[in-house]
């Protein structure tokens, strides 16, 4: 286990270079500098070179990256142009409200997904199967955005039982954080919960064929302990992965759910940083998701092994 | 649950009550939403005369600020800064410059020279007092750092600290604006702040809030992006006695706390605002109008003079550096249509040939016959003239701005009826600004101005502004109106000039834009302007 773990993890390093480089020079072709920006639009172009010089942006491409790289290696994400705070402690302000957002989401997605998907193979063809199909297409292709604000209209604005937007940290109160997160969590959360109910009710349907679930109702245990003691920890095999992209695109920030509810999170902070075309800031975003990415997926190979032994054995 | 599935059994039984059941509860759910949302029960706003000490005001803004207002023409910051950061002088309720940290000051008569007398006793958040050697080195800084600032700088030949509280600054070429341009009416502010704060950060942003350190009523506490940046009451703050007028007077800081929260999302804003979570919400959207018109918690107060809506075209090459080709543009547009695609409600837009709006001393309809014109025919005409022969004019718009963006369509529609060849491109705003300091990049572009104070001061005129706009001519017009303060004068020279605006129409203006603040009701001491602020504001039931 500790040398495919280590190998794993040096995998980390090549990747993470990679997705910097090229999210570096994707960003510097994009026409669009941050001094322009932060001059503001009454600013002739005179006064947007002058800001321009003076932030250090008018050296050369390869100069701006090898320092960057210069930095990283001394574990420096360098300094926000736009807010001039150091890129690490921006990341890591973030990650409380993203954290809590994800695992809201991840709990409802899973607390409504697994379930529906094994009610749904279970009863196949019945109308309670057929339902649960069309709710998870719902969740498939109704976006974000318009369930958001669907959800805050309701239980904001006309029954004022939930804030509209924004958040309180758990520092200042920790109920507080989870109701300001509840909404954006059920949008994400529903979300979510298409894609693994369906994955969860293919497996599943795959798996009651099997031999050895016709063995154990020969020796005449009850459906539900085939279901749950055998079939579904099988299914969970791949339904794991699909819950661990899940979690990788969430912890990377639900960019238009975060704007939109104004929730301090990792996405937000992503769509300014390029926005402003603050490279510093983007850089840093790109190799912390990347990061996420990787382990994540090293997450889930490890629960693998727990799941299906015979993983350990290859 | 658990029912076995053998093979080949059908399972259609009914378990469709299940189903119509729940299709049932979703439509009443989204059905009920819509229905009863404007069903609420109505208050009366209560008539409060005493201003009330206390509370946290709570403004909702479109994005994190730029925190260092000097170093920016974003007027966001400009609107938060000034609680904290204070100018020589500022805008009384028409508008003109009176003095506000300054006590006294004399212009020579000749407009070249000033002395400003400053008022005794008035205390930084440090607790220092305000001197003569704070506001050289802050006007310097600003010299430095800001456009507006630079400006004015190049006709400065000299400024001193001559005594503790005694300031003297002389021009190259006359000036009578200089009161104006070191006013509070602006982005990229003359604020004064301590000496060693401004040596600190002598050519580049100041992007600590600690660090930002002023005179006003109002001090920076905290700032964490995309959640607040908070200002609290400065209890030692050394202000002006006189009744409030306009950004002039005196300032109370009634409210203990004032929280800017970034809301990206102006749908949220007005959510935010309606159900209470903030007090002010700014920039909502023109369609929202009519609907927070008639709510109850709500106050709506039109604000004019705002913003007018434009089209900048490239003066320098390309297919606009002919007259004759701007002129034919002119002369298709339908104002009005082009105004009610972008703004909608009526309320919120007016025809106005003027680049000056009519509240304003210096409004003249000089040159309105060539405003507003609807005339295919002679465009056709004018195009002929100019030997257009239908090649692509580029048309940078940024979505980014829905009602920019709205202008564009609008009157790239009835410019492509009379022979134009658009090619409209949207790009995000970042993008736009970065290509519009090419001028081989575009012909045409869509903006909105805020207010000019002073025709002097309009962008549009000023030929080192994307547009280009170069004729000695208009400029010897903008150098008269600096010698002289005599109204009368001004007014003659403003018609001359804004006649040749006219002929030569460097910059399509479409009309005016009316702004809306939206407040709840029981927030008071407002006063509405183009630039918000929450002194003198104070928190009812």
């Amino acid at each position: 286990m500790a040398s495919f773990l280590a190998g794993r993890l040096a995998v980390l390093v090549p990747v993470l270079l990679i997705v910097a480089t090229v999210g570096f020079l994707l960003l510097q072709l994009t026409p669009g500098d941050p001094a322009a920006v932060m001059a503001g639009p009454d600013a002739t172009e005179y006064d947007v070179a002058i800001l321009r010089e003076r932030l250090g942006l008018d050296r050369p491409l390869h100069i701006q990256l090898l320092r960057w790289f210069a930095k990283l290696a001394r574990g420096d994400l360098g300094r926000s142009i736009f807010f001039n705070q150091p890129v690490t402690t921006m990341i890591l302000q973030r990650v409380e409200p993203t954290a809590l957002l994800t695992s809201m989401s991840l709990a409802i997605a899973v607390g409504l997904g697994i379930p529906l998907g094994v009610i749904a193979a279970v009863n196949r063809g019945s109308t309670v199967d057929q339902a649960v199909m069309v709710v998870a297409l719902m969740g498939l292709c109704i976006p974000a955005f318009w369930l958001l604000l669907n959800l805050i209209m309701v239980f904001s604005v006309m029954w004022r039982i939930l804030p509209v937007a924004g958040y309180v940290f758990v520092r200042d109160s920790l109920l507080g954080a989870i109701r300001h997160l509840i909404l954006p969590a059920a949008t994400l959360g529903f979300l979510s919960t298409a894609l693994i109910a369906r994955m969860t009710r293919s497996v599943m349907l795959e798996t009651l064929q099997e031999d050895y679930i016709r063995t154990a109702r020969a020796k005449g245990l009850t459906e539900r302990v085939v279901v749950y003691r055998h079939a579904l920890r099988n299914t969970m095999i791949p339904v794991v992965t699909v819950i661990g992209l899940s979690a990788a695109v969430l912890l990377g920030g639900a960019i238009v759910v975060e704007s939109v509810a104004a929730v301090p999170g990792m996405g937000r902070l992503v769509i300014q940083a390029v926005l402003r075309r603050d490279y510093p800031l983007m850089q840093g975003l790109l190799i912390t998701i990347a990061a996420i990415y990787v382990l994540v997926n090293l997450a889930v190979d490890v629960i693998y092994v727990y799941l299906d032994p015979r993983v350990k054995h290859q | 649950m658990f029912r076995r599935v053998r093979k080949g059994e059908n399972h259609l039984k009914t378990r469709s009550k299940f189903k119509i059941f729940a299709v049932a509860l979703a439509g009443i759910f989204l059905i009920g939403a819509f229905v009863l949302h404007t069903a609420r029960a109505p208050e009366e706003p209560r008539q409060e005369l005493t201003p009330r000490y206390g509370g946290t005001l709570r403004v909702a803004i479109t994005h994190n600020p730029v925190l260092d207002q000097t170093s920016t023409t974003a007027t966001l910051s400009m609107v938060i800064g000034r609680h904290a950061l204070e100018s020589l002088f500022s805008l009384n309720s028409t508008y003109t410059p009176v003095p506000h940290l300054v006590n006294t000051y004399d212009m020579s008569p000749d407009g070249t020279e000033y002395v400003f007398e400053l008022r005794q006793g008035v205390l930084f958040h440090n607790g220092n007092e305000m001197t003569a050697e704070d506001v050289v080195a802050s006007l310097r800084r600003w010299g430095r750092v800001s456009g507006f600032g630079r400006t004015l700088f190049r006709n400065v030949i000299d400024l001193v600290a001559e005594d503790r509280y005694t300031v003297r600054m002389v021009l190259k070429d006359p000036d009578v604006l200089v009161p104006l341009r070191l006013s509070d009416g602006f982005a990229a502010t003359a604020v004064i702040m301590p000496a060693d704060a401004v040596n600190e950060f002598p050519d580049s942003p100041i992007d600590d809030i600690r660090k930002l350190i002023g005179t006003g009523p109002y001090r920076y506490e905290e700032f964490i992006p995309d959640v607040h940046l908070k200002m609290v009451r400065f209890d030692d703050y050394v202000g002006r006695d006189e009744e409030p007028s306009g950004f002039s007077g005196r300032r109370g800081a009634y409210v203990d706390t004032i929280l800017f929260l970034p809301v990206p999302d102006a749908m949220i804003r007005l959510a935010k605002v309606e159900v209470g979570e903030v007090h002010f919400a700014e920039r909502l959207p023109a369609d929202e109008y009519p609907t927070v018109k008639v709510n109850p918690e709500l106050q709506t107060k039109l604000v004019s003079p705002g913003r007018w809506g434009a089209a900048v075209l490239n003066n320098r090459r390309g297919v606009f550096s002919s007259r004759t080709m701007r002129q034919a543009f002119l002369a298709a547009l339908d104002m009005e249509e082009v105004l009610r695609a972008a703004l909608g409600p009526e309320d919120l837009w007016r025809l106005n040939p003027s680049l000056m709006f009519k509240e304003q001393a210096i409004w003249t309809d000089a040159g309105s016959e060539f405003y507003n014109q609807k005339n295919p025919t002679r465009a056709r005409q004018l195009l002929e003239e100019a030997g257009y022969d239908g090649e692509p004019i580029v048309w940078m718009a940024s979505p980014d701005y829905p009602d920019h963006f709205a202008t564009a369509l609008a009157a790239t529609a009835q410019l492509e009826r009379v022979g134009f060849n658009i090619d409209l491109q949207a790009m995000d705003f970042p993008t736009l600004l970065a290509r519009r300091a090419d001028p081989a990049l575009w012909d045409v572009f869509s903006t909105f101005f805020m207010v000019s104070w002073d025709p002097t001061l309009l962008m549009v005129l000023d030929p080192s502004w994307p547009g280009w706009y170069e004729s000695e001519q208009m400029q010897e017009y903008m150098r008269q109106l600096r010698r002289t303060m005599d109204p009368a004068e001004r007014l003659e020279i403003w018609e001359k000039a804004q006649r040749l605006y006219y002929e030569d129409i460097p910059t399509i203006k479409y009309g005016d834009n009316v702004l809306f603040d939206v407040l709840r009701h029981n927030v008071h001491g407002y006063w509405p302007s183009p630039f918000p602020f929450f002194w003198n504001v104070w928190l009812g039931d």
